[in-house]
């Protein structure tokens, strides 16, 4: 038995989400080939790409909810196949991109859902349960909500739903399929903060798709740019964001010219 | 917290239980009320004190002889009678409410899939046949096992597999059926086709004791109480589940098989008594809300009271003669239904 893969390393912990040699296609399409990527304690990583190029499959790939067509993902050293459902959501989190509601249910029952992977088989939600999905709705601006409808949400206040449930499920690895979704400049903003927030507080990860390079800039350590897989070798970058987050990459990632300003804020992406 | 939330110092799970605890105690209370109305209504008179008389007989409390007409009527009769009632109300209500889940579609009802159809093909073909009650209620079983097979089979026949082929798949297989059942009932014989139209309407003047039905409703309840919160997750989408940690194939697998295997015993008990699995969950859904850990022993009791309650009318309003309870289930449940849509503020179903 191999003990360095178990046996903790104080110096180089080992990373909270791995895949190893990862190969995802869809649609004949192929993302990415024998793809190694490492998600460690306190990074925070963005993915880029063009609609269509992949995002939510890799991420769907990568949080176990399909299967990838060569290789494996590591959750904290174990791969995911073999865990139960369960265990999976004790560590591992994720925000769709689509939610569906087709019967109804309120906004605490549904934060409330969070607790699932937490709870035994019988058991009720306890009082501390309750606490953590007040506080999370008080985090997302919904407890005055708690009892109304789901229904009776406009998009926002459901993607804020969404993010206070993740919230309450308190992974640690967070995959996140466009969590500024239907938020307003503020909610993405101050939602992006707290999610990282807790995401550092519990030394986690968090990995998540955007649209705006502007977040992107803002939130993120580390980058993945989704280049279209093909047999000569090229495929997704991944690196930091200072290296990656060029006029000539974001060009050529998004068919588009993209302008890169330096203002006092920092640099501002546009796209020309 | 809120202004909505009374009792300060009562937690959100406590409170839960407690509306468990008011809603099923209520509801438990009205299938004991609607027994005690069923065993006292007929057209023999029977009065409370004989079932009185004859509990404390039967449980050795008292030796005092015991009005011998009524307690025929009670125990062969009126008792049998009521149990399966309940039972057949119970099970059909409990597979709807799992039916509506597993194909997260709101209009599904226990025969969506063709369980019913099946069933009704080997209950007819054994009218037809000549041969006896039990014949019937047998090969009705074996019918409803056949669409059970059939249709798990031909939905994972080509590999992929959801809900969604599921329903497709079970809605053509119960046309199927629908058109062996017309053509079944197109070459009947007159004296036949009364008995056939009565199986199909639903129909509980052939129910005896519940028996294994009833052990098996337990059984059903049991399993339901483990599915319950997994359930909930469901209502939020396949992936959200999968996401929050549930084995959705394996939860949908076992959905499948429990809400069929339930509808089978119903129709094998009762024919095929419709519109109670589709409206009973929604009724409940409407009024207490979609946490499955109360719904679904909720529905149960709640179908029970309401089969048993059509019945008691479907054997007393034209007495002599009878109606077929299906008639009834549907004259009730329709306005009671609208009713509680219109007074219903959960929003959209």
């Amino acid at each position: 038995m191999n003990c360095d893969k178990i046996l903790p390393n104080r110096e180089n912990p080992p990373p909270l989400l791995a895949s190893h040699n990862l190969t995802v296609s869809i649609g004949g399409k192929t993302l990415c080939r024998n793809w190694q990527l490492q998600l460690k304690s306190g990074e925070i990583w963005g993915i880029l790409g063009g609609n269509g190029a992949g995002k939510t499959t890799l991420l769907h790939t990568l949080a176990g909810l399909r299967k990838a067509d060569q290789g494996e993902v590591l959750l904290q050293n174990r791969p995911l196949e073999r865990l139960k459902d369960r265990e999976r959501a004790q560590q591992l989190g994720f925000l769709l991109q689509d939610d569906s509601t087709a019967f109804p249910a309120t906004v605490l029952e549904t934060a409330l859902q969070g607790r699932h992977p937490h709870m035994g088989h019988f058991s009720w939600e306890s009082s501390e349960d309750e606490a953590i999905a007040m506080a999370a709705l008080k985090q997302v601006g919904l407890t005055d909500y708690c009892q109304r409808n789901i229904d009776q949400l406009s998009g926002g206040e459901r993607q804020r739903l969404k993010i206070a449930t993740l919230l309450v499920q308190q992974p640690k690895v967070w995959l996140l399929d466009e969590p500024a979704n239907h938020l307003d400049l503020h909610h993405q903003v101050s939602l992006l903060e707290q999610l990282i927030g807790s995401v550092k507080a519990h030394s986690g990860t968090l990995l998540m798709s955007l649209h705006d390079l502007n977040l992107a800039q803002r939130f993120c350590d580390k980058l993945i740019l989704l280049f279209p897989a093909d047999e000569k070798g090229n495929g997704p970058e991944v690196g930091d964001k200072v290296e990656l987050l060029t006029e000539e990459n974001l060009q050529r990632l998004y068919q588009h010219p993209i302008r890169r300003l330096t203002t006092e804020a920092g640099p501002v992406f546009i796209p020309a | 917290m809120t202004q909505d939330r009374p009792g300060k110092n009562v937690s959100y799970s406590q409170q839960q239980k407690l509306r468990a605890l008011f809603w099923l105690g209520g509801l438990a209370l009205a299938c004991i009320l609607s027994l005690m109305l069923s065993l006292l209504t007929g057209s023999i008179d029977v009065v409370i004190a004989d079932i009185w008389q004859l509990i404390q007989y039967q449980t050795g409390l008292s030796h005092s002889p015991v009005n011998a007409l009524s307690a025929t009527v009670i125990t062969e009769l009126r008792l049998p009678r009521s149990l399966s009632a309940l039972v057949v109300g119970a099970e059909l209500a409990l597979a709807g409410c799992l039916m509506q889940v597993l194909l997260r579609n709101p209009l599904a009802d226990p025969y969506v899939l063709g369980v019913s159809g099946g069933a009704a093909v080997g209950a007819l073909f054994s009218i037809m046949a000549g041969l006896g009650s039990f014949w019937v209620s047998g090969s009705a079983f074996v019918g409803a096992l056949t669409n059970l097979l059939l249709v798990f089979g031909l939905s994972h026949a080509s590999g992929v597999w959801s809900p969604s082929r599921l329903l497709l798949t079970g809605v053509v297989t119960a046309a199927g059926w629908g058109a062996v059942i017309s053509f079944m009932l197109s070459i009947g014989e007159d004296n036949q086709l009364r008995g056939m139209l009565f199986w199909l309407m639903g129909d509980l003047s052939r129910a005896t004791l519940p028996g294994w039905h009833g052990l098996f409703l337990l059984i059903s309840l049991t399993i339901s109480a483990l599915l319950a919160r997994p359930l909930n997750m469901m209502l939020r989408g396949e992936l959200q589940a999968k996401a929050l940690g549930v084995a959705v194939y394996p939860l949908q697998i076992t959905l499948y098989l429990l809400a069929s295997v339930l509808t089978a015993s119903a129709v094998t008990q009762a024919g095929s008594v419709g519109f109670l699995g589709l409206v009973v969950p929604h009724i409940l859904r409407l009024s207490i809300g979609s946490d499955h850990r109360l719904l679904l022993p909720a529905t149960a009791l709640a179908g029970a009271c309401l089969l048993l309650l059509a019945d008691t009318l479907a054997r007393t309003l034209i007495a002599p003669q009878q109606l077929p309870v299906g008639v009834i289930t549907a004259f009730i449940g329709v306005p009671v239904f609208l009713w509680v849509l219109q007074k219903s503020n959960r929003g959209t179903i």
